[in-house]
């Protein structure tokens, strides 16, 4: 709370919920980043008798395990904590790569018109009349899978919505007078790119970004539902959820620990994502 | 669907106000609603070899000669054939019963029997390859007498036809059903002469049989058995509890608890005559030599992982015979798989080990519990020093030289002490054909499995089947066993019924006599 | 779309290999493959699926030997029940939640609809599904946890498949709402003294209600995606498990018809959605597609 007050004396127009967001979404990312370190346990170290502890105050928990210990033994704490390290990696890094792909994309097609932009939307729209799952599946299957292929596989699943909001911002961008004075002024696409399509199309990007995460980091427990992705027996949020289920009758707490790991997660982003739009957007 | 659009609007909309809506209504009591685990993609009898297969097939179909599932021993009963006797070291001549109705209101004869066994004993069509290997490699051919004679010709002088030919996948089904449909769509609803007719097939998914009227033998005590595949395990328990089903499969130890808590529901529990392995390609170079097989063998705690992923209620193999099993019990003073790292990474000096890699290659979610245990044996294989990871696997049939292991179940096919070993390391196996296991590399194992297979002095049978045991574990070491897993049905505690003997696991019988509902 | 299925398909695998799980031999292999015209060449092949296409012949299922067509036939009931009764749900709730998000922005009722709508969409498919089976059915017995004899099993499916959808239906109704209460025939109705209901559903509502029409189109991936993973909960045999069980075995006949049957239902919805759109406002021609990436 006293995070919270900081931050509230910092950016004192800030409302509450966004602000509390904002700080749990901060506690999470250094959790992420200094999983290896806080960690009391090696993540991935099973005791096959020490299985299926409850968490701490429940009759038969064990003192070192304060979340309990999964179907292996494992320290729910330790397992958490890398589980969220790989999801969150797996997520940023596979949405950034999405974003990337799909805005220059999206800003070719805007930028040349004509044929290439009709080739380059025939793609965005294939690619949404194609069942993702099957995309993934296939690719796993050709590409095996790794954690890089999970990573690819996700940069696929949202790329499409960066293209078209990049070409739909640039559609929009050259008609205004200001883009079109620089460039009979004789600007180089590079010079208003930079300076004037890039400062406009940050927000809505960065929006799109913190709206897209939470999709990104359900979709890795689905695959974790099918057992397929990450291999087993790293730690990720959807692998823990997946593989604890078949227990949530007799062991809930293997299935709640990282659930409300990622439900706190994906509220916060998409409680920030939100607050992020309806501040870019000036005329809401 | 039988409901209409606006139903289903109102039901949708009314998710929240369930309260007051009644449960649906319960079951006809002559009628079994099953949860099952897996399900099949078709009823072929003579090509479902698998263990999901096996659960319906017992209602649909007889065999010649068929077993007692309630005799501690095995004890052979006439079934469609009423008497056979030898006619020469390799030939057995059978009388077919008279008057017995097929599904499709066909009597059964001669030709439906040369028709089914052909296609088990020589497989002319390429789907029908396992069932041949793993069964009936050593006969040769079925030939019709008259309309209701047969005479079955094997290889070899064959001590075990009887219990071959009362496995399910020696099952009868009529021809003329598959003359007239074509063997695919016969295949979907297969005409046998068993106490239950398909009613309803949707593979995968679910499968409804009906009590057959026509049928030969004591009518079928039940009216209809309804197989649904639930895969989902909190589901399938939940259904049990809530009254969707009557009887459930698949409950391992750690998930029974809710089920004892309830009246008016009852577990039946075994453990069964099967393995949980992984099969070692003798031929990966990284394990080639039996000495490094044999450390990742001794590496395992298999005791931890009975105790602890089967509630001490699987059993810790000791080699290649199942405790429990009364042929098996000469052997049980035979301990051949302790838990030893010392001795392990002892081998692993001795045999050079340098840190090659090994991949413990599986399916993820085939085997109950598969998972888990490949997780805790690579924890186990790493502290002797293996360099280990684990590849989940989607299916093991292309390129399977380059895996190093794949997961598998021996499960005891018929009730005889070469019962499970036969029909997966036998000469027609995967595992021989695609050469990971090696045998002629060791010339003390064909003579011996020899005399095991085709013997009939049962004590040098148990001679030779001990020294297989030992040489195979000790010296060839081609698989990994980890455990006799641990299997429980639930039912209704007003359904009578218990796990059958002498008969494969997962085999559900509801016949007459073998299933009560009061 | 045809090709890429087709090669896509061929080049993740062989049916044969993960059909048997004891392999095959060499012969036998070369069987099967004559069988179902896979020992041909890949040109060969697709001329053949195309012209079988043209007569509407849709193929034999590799893996359960009968018409493609029949596979989905069977499973087409449930799945069809599933889709319009979720999509219904979300309707009924994403509306007057969105609605409330908007009206009452930055306020605590605002807060609610929006937090509601998100912790539906935060928690995987699966957890929610198996919650409310231990929920409903297990503890309140209240309502049977699978299959699909009656229309009371499909509530909780439903539910589940409805939760995940709700939230992009909330956030685009109050972006859509918040544009438009900020347009200039809003104030001027508000400056004329309208009430403040009066304005909401005459003009705000009204205006907004056209592009949640898009939404159809949008929802169509996460229908099926999260259609595939509540069918396996509440063992419900519909497409999803029929598509991802051709998927896993490399089915290619049952493969190539799922991904055409899905890419034919997107065309016509958003086809639909856009014509809607047309009669509905002929000032707005094609904006359907570029109105869902703002969403």
């Amino acid at each position: 709370m006293s995070a919270t007050s900081a931050l509230r004396r910092v950016a004192p127009r800030l409302p509450w919920p966004i602000a509390l967001a904002l700080t749990m979404a901060a506690l999470l990312l250094i959790a992420a980043l200094a999983a290896p370190w806080i960690a009391p346990f090696d993540p991935d170290r099973t005791q096959l008798l020490r299985r299926l502890r409850p968490p701490a105050g429940f009759e038969g928990a064990h003192p070192a395990h304060w979340f309990g210990t999964d179907q292996l033994g494992r320290d729910l704490v330790s397992r958490a904590l890398h589980g969220l390290r790989t999801s969150l990696g797996i997520a940023l890094i596979g949405s950034v790569i999405g974003c990337l792909i799909g805005t220059g994309i999206g800003l070719l097609a805007g930028y040349l018109r004509g044929r290439v932009e009709t080739a380059l939307m025939v793609i965005v729209d294939a690619q949404i009349a194609l069942p993702y799952l099957l995309l993934v599946l296939l690719g796993l299957a050709v590409f095996g899978t790794s954690t890089w292929v999970v990573i690819a596989l996700v940069s696929l699943a949202g790329w499409e919505n960066y293209a078209r909001l990049a070409r739909g911002q640039v559609l929009s961008l050259r008609e205004r007078p200001f883009v079109e004075a620089s460039l009979a002024l004789g600007a180089g696409p590079g010079w208003v790119l930079r300076q004037h399509i890039m400062p406009h199309l940050a927000a809505p990007l960065v929006v799109q970004f913190t709206l897209g995460l939470p999709a990104v980091l359900l979709l890795e427990s689905s695959l974790s539902f099918l057992g397929i992705g990450v291999q087993p027996p790293a730690a990720t949020l959807g692998r823990m959820i997946g593989e604890g289920r078949h227990q949530m009758l007799t062991a809930p707490w293997v299935v709640v620990v990282p659930t409300l790991v990622i439900l706190a997660l994906t509220l916060c982003v998409q409680a920030i994502g939100d607050w992020l739009r309806d501040r870019a957007d000036p005329r809401a | 669907m039988s409901f209409a659009r606006r139903d289903l609007m109102a039901a949708a909309a009314a998710g929240t106000l369930a309260s007051a809506m009644p449960m649906p209504a319960m079951a006809n009591p002559r009628e079994l609603r099953v949860g099952v685990q897996t399900h099949a993609r078709t009823l072929d009898f003579q090509a479902e070899t698998g263990n999901n297969a096996a659960q319906f097939l017992d209602c649909l179909c007889d065999t010649l000669v068929e077993i007692d599932t309630r005799s501690a021993t095995p004890r052979y009963m006439p079934g469609l054939a009423t008497a056979w006797h030898s006619i020469s070291p390799t030939v057995t001549e059978f009388r077919l019963r008279e008057g017995v109705r097929m599904h499709d209101g066909t009597l059964m004869d001669a030709d439906d029997v040369v028709f089914s066994l052909q296609r088990v004993f020589t497989p002319t069509e390429a789907r029908y390859r396992g069932n041949h290997g793993r069964y009936f490699s050593n006969f040769a051919r079925v030939e019709k007498q008259d309309a209701m004679t047969v005479r079955i010709v094997t290889h070899r002088p064959d001590p075990l036809v009887e219990a071959l030919l009362s496995c399910r996948n020696a099952g009868i089904a009529s021809k003329e059903q598959a003359d007239a449909l074509g063997l695919d769509r016969a295949a979907q609803s297969p005409a046998g002469s068993g106490p239950y007719r398909v009613g309803s097939f949707r593979p995968n998914a679910e499968l409804t049989v009906e009590r057959f009227a026509d049928y030969w033998g004591p009518a079928a005590p039940l009216d209809r058995v309804r197989f649904t595949r639930v895969s989902e395990m909190a589901p399938r328990v939940t259904a049990l509890l809530n009254g969707d089903v009557d009887f459930i499969v698949s409950i391992p130890p750690d998930q029974q608890a809710p089920i004892r808590a309830r009246r008016g529901l009852r577990l039946v529990e075994t453990t069964w005559p099967m393995f949980f392995l992984y099969v070692l390609n003798m031929n990966r170079p990284e394990i080639a030599d039996p000495r490094i097989r044999r450390a990742m063998n001794l590496a395992i705690d298999r005791n931890a992982l009975a105790s602890a992923l089967w509630g001490g209620k699987a059993h810790a193999p000791r080699g290649h015979y199942f405790r429990g099993f009364a042929d098996h019990d000469f052997l049980n003073d035979l301990n051949l798989l302790p838990y030893d790292p010392a001795e392990a990474r002892r081998l692993m000096r001795a045999a050079g080990y340098n840190g090659e890699e090994i991949v413990l290659s599986f399916q993820s979610a085939y085997y109950t519990y598969g998972d888990l245990g490949a997780q805790a044996v690579l924890d186990m294989w790493k502290d002797v020093g293996f360099r280990a990871r684990l590849q989940v696997i989607e299916g093991f049939g292309q390129n399977s030289s380059r895996f190093f292991t794949r997961d598998w179940s021996n499960p005891l096919y018929y009730p005889d002490m070469l019962g499970a070993f036969d029909t997966h390391w036998a000469q027609a196996s995967w595992v021989t054909r695609d050469k990971w296991f090696a045998p002629e590399k060791f010339p003390a194992y064909q003579p011996l499995y020899d005399a095991v297979r085709f013997g009939t002095d049962p004590q040098a049978r148990r001679d030779a089947y001990r020294r297989l045991v030992i040489l195979t574990e000790t010296e060839m070491v081609p698989w990994v066993l980890l455990y006799q897993p641990a299997e429980a049905y639930a039912m209704r505690a007003n359904i009578a019924w218990e796990i059958p003997h002498n008969v494969r696991p997962y085999q559900l019988p509801f016949r007459a006599g073998l299933v009560n509902v009061s | 779309m045809l090709v890429v299925t087709f090669a896509g398909a061929r080049i993740s695998g062989n049916p044969f290999d993960y059909l048997y799980d004891d392999g095959l031999t060499a012969e036998q292999r070369a069987e099967l493959s004559a069988e179902f015209g896979l020992d041909r060449p890949l040109p060969a092949q697709f001329a053949a699926y195309v012209g079988a296409l043209a007569t509407g012949n849709f193929g034999v299922s590799i893996a359960q030997r009968r018409p493609v067509l029949d596979l989905y036939a069977e499973a087409l009931p449930s799945t069809l029940v599933l889709a319009v009764s979720a999509f219904a749900l979300t309707l009924a709730v994403g509306l007057p939640l969105g609605v409330l998000a908007a009206v009452r922005r930055g306020r605590f009722w605002g807060g609610v609809a929006m937090g509601v709508a998100f912790l539906g969409y935060a928690m995987p498919h699966f957890v929610l599904a198996i919650i409310l089976v231990l929920v409903f059915g297990l503890a309140l017995s209240w309502l049977p946890s699978v299959g699909g004899d009656t229309p009371w099993h499909y509530v909780l499916p439903t539910v589940t498949l409805a939760a995940g959808l709700v939230a992009s239906v909330v956030r685009f109704l109050r972006g859509e709402m918040l544009e438009v209460m900020g347009q200039d025939h809003v104030r001027t109705a508000r400056a004329t003294g309208l009430s403040g209901p009066r304005v909401l559903w005459g003009h705000v509502a009204r205006n907004a209600a056209l592009p949640v029409l898009t939404i159809v189109g949008l929802q169509l991936n996460g229908l099926i995606n999260g259609s595939l993973i509540i069918e396996t909960v509440f063992a419900l045999p519909g497409i999803g498990q029929t598509f991802v069980g051709a998927v896993q075995v490399r089915d290619y006949p049952v493969l190539q018809f799922g991904v055409m049957a899905y890419a034919l239902v997107v065309v016509v919805i958003n086809l639909g959605v856009d014509a809607l759109y047309a009669v509905a406002d002929p000032r707005i021609r094609r904006g359907g597609a570029t109105r869902m990436a703002e969403a």
